[in-house]
């Protein structure tokens, strides 16, 4: 026989875990129990928790010992008497959460989401720091190196090595010390893997929206394709920072990571579309050359071209009807002035 | 060569000034963006007579003022809510007329917004009316006005003969509002690189004195003061257009009313941009070598070419340039003037970038374009564009990668600002990028001209 015993925080998150042999044991501040709860509101000795005789498997009883103040069973208070315990009961001694289980109650299936995890753990060894600064060095100077049409300084160098790695640590600090502040520990460095992710997603993103905005040569394209992106980043980056700093169930990790970055996507596509109404004397067009290999749209001739633009020389005439509105008004005035 | 239109305006709005000279930008690598380089002229900068002219017979000078002086007027654009000036011009009265001709620039803005400004004259003797507008002609930056009551006597004669260069030219006006001058110079010919004839005058005009005639040694109209670029280069319309102008006017039974107006100045917009497209396209564009192809050259003596190559050592890219513009613009507003016709070509190569770096350098470099047409919201629309990928004509394999864009004008919708882009794919690090702007110009004129630019790149022999 033998029992299972959690120490959970209120929202029921795990703080120890511990498996006890025997028919019963108790719980108290003395260092003669087999569960030491260090909460200045437990008993020395609080209480009991033993089997029933001849009552099923997996059935107990909370005893409360003389002189203890009565603990909660289940959201109950025990007054007086002895409570049963089943599989998964919850108690509250003091301020002491505990949860008592049966060595054979179900455990939940391994998350199939839950192997990333395993990555960043992978990420958190000397060597995975090693290579993966290194991947995200070299990422970033490739990436200089391939906006630039001049040879690179060593002050450009240090310039982008400097913003990016300062970026991606001051977010990994933010985050390790949410984590640990709520679990006790901060698991920096899987905050800045992640913050090294989201950069590089950004960058190999930014490099296709300019080979599809090449192709389909429209600005309205690479405005939709780099919202989603940064949006795509910002939610990524801040599903698993939360996953590896607060304790919340999946559900709400998304509602707040998908939540945040996509309003941050609506915020701009809001300011842009207030940008839009103003008037600009400089055209807007994508400009974007690639190499002729890049291309996949086809061409046209000349004349086409000329043909094609003929819907350039349109314009919606809102100014001639809001004239004409106008004057339907000043005529009402008039009318006006004349039944008067 | 920057011109200075001879309008003196309320100080803080500074004086109209545009620059002609297209500026390669060199900040963020090369490029077409044509900058307009508001030049604010400072009053002590331009104010100041060189003593070199004013050995030009001062008794001469003297006699002329004294008989034309009574003709000449100050006008004065008078705004309605403070009932002070907000710009002033000069003007002078035609013979045996009660008409006084000035330059359409100086009352554009009374004609412009009627409901805040009106325009009045200021004779010799100190009288003060209202004036309105009899005709104007946009093109040549001339305007007509009527002198309400008593025209005295006199006014000066149009000019018959031809002038020959080198001959003394006296010209007259109000600059910078100090009372009336008397400015000596030489006549220097005509300006035949442009459109719209002007007359050159070695002498120095001075805001205010637009609209003021300039004078024969017997004191007949020979011009009317419209432009300087400073250094004793001065503008003036030649008295034909005056002679024609007033021609047109006399056939007008009643003034011009505003309502009017904006239709004639439409009109006469059009039909210039018909006139000068029609002999542009009508050309035999010549073509010249750039890199390995073959570009438009000066396509008429009204283009100026200029050429540069970047040879900075330390660049990892050669690009060679041509830029060709025409020196007219008409002069509508203080916020537009049109007429332009701009431009350019670069010859781009590269041996040390590699394909994907040498076509940023490309992005970069076309990210942006502007015209010289510093026009504002009230002017005109914003840029519709599109971007497409288009065959060369002469060989379908090559592809250039093709933007144009178009603005229209709010208050002329049959004219349009036209802006094209075009840079070449898979020349190998090598790439021809092919620019123009046009600006007031309607859309089959566009059009016809986009066809024959884009003809006219081919590969060089």
């Amino acid at each position: 026989m033998a029992f299972v015993v959690e120490i959970t925080n209120r929202s029921g998150g795990v703080l120890e875990r511990h498996r006890i042999e025997g028919e019963a044991f108790t719980v108290g501040r003395g260092f003669d129990n087999h569960i030491i709860v260090s909460d200045p509101y437990v008993d020395v000795h609080h209480c009991v928790i033993e089997q029933v005789e001849d009552a099923a498997a997996g059935t107990w009883r909370v005893r409360v010992l003389p002189g203890a103040t009565p603990p909660q069973l289940d959201g109950r208070r025990l007054e007086d008497e002895t409570g049963r315990v089943v599989s998964g009961s919850h108690l509250i001694l003091g301020r002491t959460q505990l949860r008592i289980y049966a060595p054979d109650h179900p455990v939940e299936p391994v998350l199939l989401f839950d192997r990333i995890e395993q990555l960043f753990v992978s990420l958190a060894t000397p060597a995975g720091v090693f290579w993966s600064v290194t991947a995200f060095a070299a990422l970033l100077l490739g990436d200089l190196w391939l906006r630039s049409w001049h040879e690179l300084e060593a002050s450009s160098i240090i310039q982008e090595l400097f913003g990016s790695f300062g970026l991606s640590i001051g977010w990994a600090a933010f985050w390790a010390v949410v984590a640990r502040i709520s679990r006790g520990e901060p698991r920096f460095f899987h905050h800045w893997s992640v913050a090294a992710m989201a950069v590089a997603i950004n960058i190999v993103g930014e490099f296709l929206i300019d080979v599809i905005a090449f192709n389909t040569a429209s600005v309205e394209t690479r405005d939709v394709l780099s919202k989603l992106l940064t949006g795509l980043c910002l939610a990524f980056a801040l599903t698993l920072n939360l996953r590896f700093s607060l304790r919340q169930s999946v559900v709400a990790r998304h509602a707040w990571a998908q939540g945040f970055a996509w309003a941050v996507v609506g915020y701009g596509i809001l300011t842009s579309m207030q940008f839009e109404a103003f008037f600009s004397g400089a055209p807007e067009y994508d400009g974007t050359v690639m190499p002729e290999l890049w291309r996949v749209a086809s061409a046209v001739p000349a004349e086409a071209f000329v043909e094609d633009n003929a819907a350039l020389f349109e314009f919606p005439q809102e100014d001639e009807d809001e004239e004409e509105e106008d004057e339907k008004e000043k005529d009402k005035d008039k009318d006006k002035e004349g039944d008067e | 060569m920057g011109l200075q239109v001879l309008k003196s305006a309320f100080p803080s709005r500074g004086f109209p000034a545009y620059h002609r000279r297209f500026v390669p930008h060199h900040g963020q690598g090369p490029g077409y963006t044509l900058k307009l380089r508001a030049q604010l002229l400072q009053l002590v900068l331009i104010f100041g007579f060189s003593s070199s002219v004013q050995a030009a017979a001062p008794s001469e000078a003297q006699a002329l003022f004294d008989q034309a002086a009574s003709s000449v007027y100050q006008i004065l654009i008078i705004e309605a809510e403070s009932g002070n000036k907000s710009a002033i011009g000069s003007g002078f009265q035609i013979a045996g007329t009660d008409l006084i001709v000035t330059n359409f620039h100086v009352i554009s803005g009374a004609l412009h917004k009627p409901e805040k400004y009106h325009i009045e004259y200021l004779d010799s003797t100190g009288g003060r009316d209202r004036s309105e507008l009899v005709d104007f002609d946009v093109i040549h930056d001339l305007a007509v006005i009527r002198r309400r009551k008593d025209a005295p006597a006199g006014g000066i004669a149009i000019a018959a003969g031809e002038v020959q260069k080198g001959e003394s030219v006296f010209a007259l006006g109000n600059p910078f509002d100090l009372g009336q001058t008397i400015v000596p110079g030489t006549f220097n010919g005509l300006l035949e690189r442009s459109f719209y004839q002007k007359l050159l005058f070695s002498g120095s005009l001075n805001p205010g004195m637009s609209g003021g005639p300039s004078l024969n040694q017997v004191g007949e109209l020979i011009g009317v003061n419209v432009a300087t670029s400073g250094n004793q280069i001065s503008f003036l319309v030649p008295a034909k257009y005056v002679t024609a102008l007033l021609d047109k006017a006399a056939l007008r039974t009643e003034s011009l009313k505003a309502e009017r107006y904006q239709g004639e100045l439409e009109e006469q917009l059009h039909a210039d941009q018909a006139y000068k497209f029609a002999l542009l396209l009508k050309l035999d564009w010549p073509t010249q070598k750039l890199g390995e192809m073959q570009v438009a050259g000066e396509v008429s003596a009204y283009f100026k070419c200029w050429g540069n190559t970047s040879d900075d050592k330390e660049q990892l890219y050669r690009l060679t340039e041509s830029s060709c513009t025409s020196e007219d613009t008409i002069f509508l507003s203080d916020t537009l003037q049109t007429g332009a016709i701009d431009y350019q070509y670069g010859w781009a190569t590269s041996t040390e970038l590699g394909s994907l770096r040498f076509h940023r350098l490309l992005t970069d470099s076309y990210a942006r374009m502007f015209t010289r047409n510093p026009a504002g919201e009230d002017d005109v629309s914003n840029y519709q564009c599109r971007t497409d990928f288009v065959q060369a004509t002469d060989d379908p394999d090559r592809v250039n990668r093709t933007v144009q864009c178009v603005r229209q004008y709010k208050e002329y919708p049959k004219l349009f600002d036209v802006l094209f882009l075009s840079v070449m794919l898979g020349g190998d690090k090598r790439s021809l990028s092919s620019h123009f702007a046009l600006s007031g110009v309607s859309r089959e004129n566009a059009e016809a001209f986009t066809r024959k630019f884009m003809s006219l790149r081919t590969r060089g022999s």
